[in-house]
């Protein structure tokens, strides 16, 4: 009987110990939810894919509640077509472009040289070729474009290029200041280009010495001097050039400047293909107006530096402007021959 | 040399005053479009206000216009 007692009790404890147990192992064993089984577990069933939703993007219609109205646009399908911009298109074309300007250039300094003034020597008067405000401008403008392009060709290349080499910390400080930078200098490069149009534009339009000049290259190649106005074919080139892209730039750089005041997000984005577009060919333009301005031919950088030229070299260059100079009566500056010795 | 260099220093000038006022008349996005409450991580540079201690249940007091 007591043996009939123990075992009763030793049975009604197993029981008590693991039916419980057996029924919890039951639950952890229950077989998973299969996928694509119209049970299954999917967290994000009720929400639509990003296909759905741009095909419905005339019709879904909502509203928001934050002050910020840019905050209801639900896609931006064309945000695509701009990063593609962004992250391939315009950090390859610009560098090729830039690349092979400056390319070009150097092939034309071996093979052809500096352009002298060996057939057109010094005669050792001076004549007046840019006054002071003229001077001023052009010397304010190209401050102002080259803070802007070095700052805005971070934009283009500073992750790829100064990222990996001065790293994240430095690379961020640079960015800020390289943004303020170029927010601030954008005023005197536009004031620049304003002035500039004023100043040049009628000198600019174009003659009929300049399909000569063109047609010669403006005598680099053969070592002639085509005539010329004030400005031949490819100073005038330089000059329209500025004005297309420095205006462009001048309008989109303000848009961007006061962002959604006029434009919506796409406005924004076609800014910015209009504004880095012109910038990198603008940039390459320059690149070969300084080489001529410096390197590139001997007596050039004194017109822009000192505002005078030699009479030998404008005669070389710009004959038929020397001729109006003349026929108007307007007087050298200084005859260095007749000066006394110091 | 004096032309270019005074070419520099206008452009500087002309870029800190002109740059300035820009930079001045740019208003925080906090005092652009303020709102009564956004939870944010960046107390002074966000919609609720320089004031904004970080307290999700705090009411932002409207800032002087």
């Amino acid at each position: 009987m007591n043996l009939r007692r123990v075992l009763g009790l030793i049975v009604f404890s197993l029981a008590v110990t693991v039916l419980p147990a057996g029924a919890q192992h039951g639950q952890d064993a229950a077989p998973p939810a299969q996928t694509g089984s119209p049970n299954a577990a999917n967290p994000t069933a009720d929400s639509a894919n990003e296909q759905r939703l741009l095909q419905e993007m005339r019709k879904l219609q909502g509203r928001v509640t934050i002050p910020d109205y840019k905050a209801a646009t639900l896609e931006q399908p064309q945000g695509r077509d701009y990063q593609w911009f962004h992250e391939r298109f315009l950090p390859w074309a610009s560098g090729i472009l830039i690349a092979a300007m400056i390319l070009a250039l150097a092939v034309f300094y071996f093979t052809r040289g500096r352009i002298m003034l060996e057939d057109s020597p010094e005669s050792g008067i001076k004549i007046q070729r840019f006054n002071v405000i003229e001077r001023l401008t052009h010397w304010m403008t190209a401050t102002s474009f080259i803070v802007l392009a070095l700052t805005g060709l971070n934009y283009f290349f500073g992750k790829r290029v100064l990222f990996p080499l001065i790293g994240p910390d430095a690379f961020s400080t640079w960015s800020h200041w390289a943004k303020l930078a170029h927010n601030t200098f954008a005023w005197p490069f536009i004031a620049g280009i304003l002035v500039m149009i004023v100043t040049w534009v009628r000198d600019n339009i174009p003659d009929r010495y300049d399909w000569r000049w063109l047609k010669e290259f403006g005598g680099f190649i053969s070592n002639t001097h085509p005539p010329a106005r004030r400005f031949n074919a490819g100073q005038k080139m330089i000059f329209w050039s500025v004005v297309v892209f420095g205006l462009a730039l001048a309008t989109t750089g303000i848009i961007m400047l006061f962002p959604f005041w006029t434009l919506d997000i796409n406005g924004m984005q076609w800014a910015q293909y209009v504004h880095s577009s012109a910038a990198a060919i603008l940039i390459a333009v320059i690149i070969a107006h300084i080489y001529i301005g410096t390197l590139g031919m001997e007596g050039a950088y004194e017109a822009m530096g000192s505002g005078e030229v030699d009479l030998g070299w404008a005669r070389a260059h710009h004959s038929e402007w020397v001729k109006e100079l003349h026929r108007v009566g307007v007087p050298p500056v200084r005859n260095v021959n007749t000066m006394p010795a110091e | 040399m004096r032309v270019i260099f005074s070419a520099i220093a206008v452009s500087f000038v002309l870029a800190l005053v002109a740059g300035g006022g820009y930079m001045l008349a740019q208003e925080p996005v906090y005092r652009a479009q303020p709102m009564p409450s956004v939870r944010v991580g960046d107390p002074g540079q966000n919609l609720v206000g320089e004031n904004y201690s970080g307290n999700p249940g705090e009411v932002r007091q409207k800032p002087p216009s």
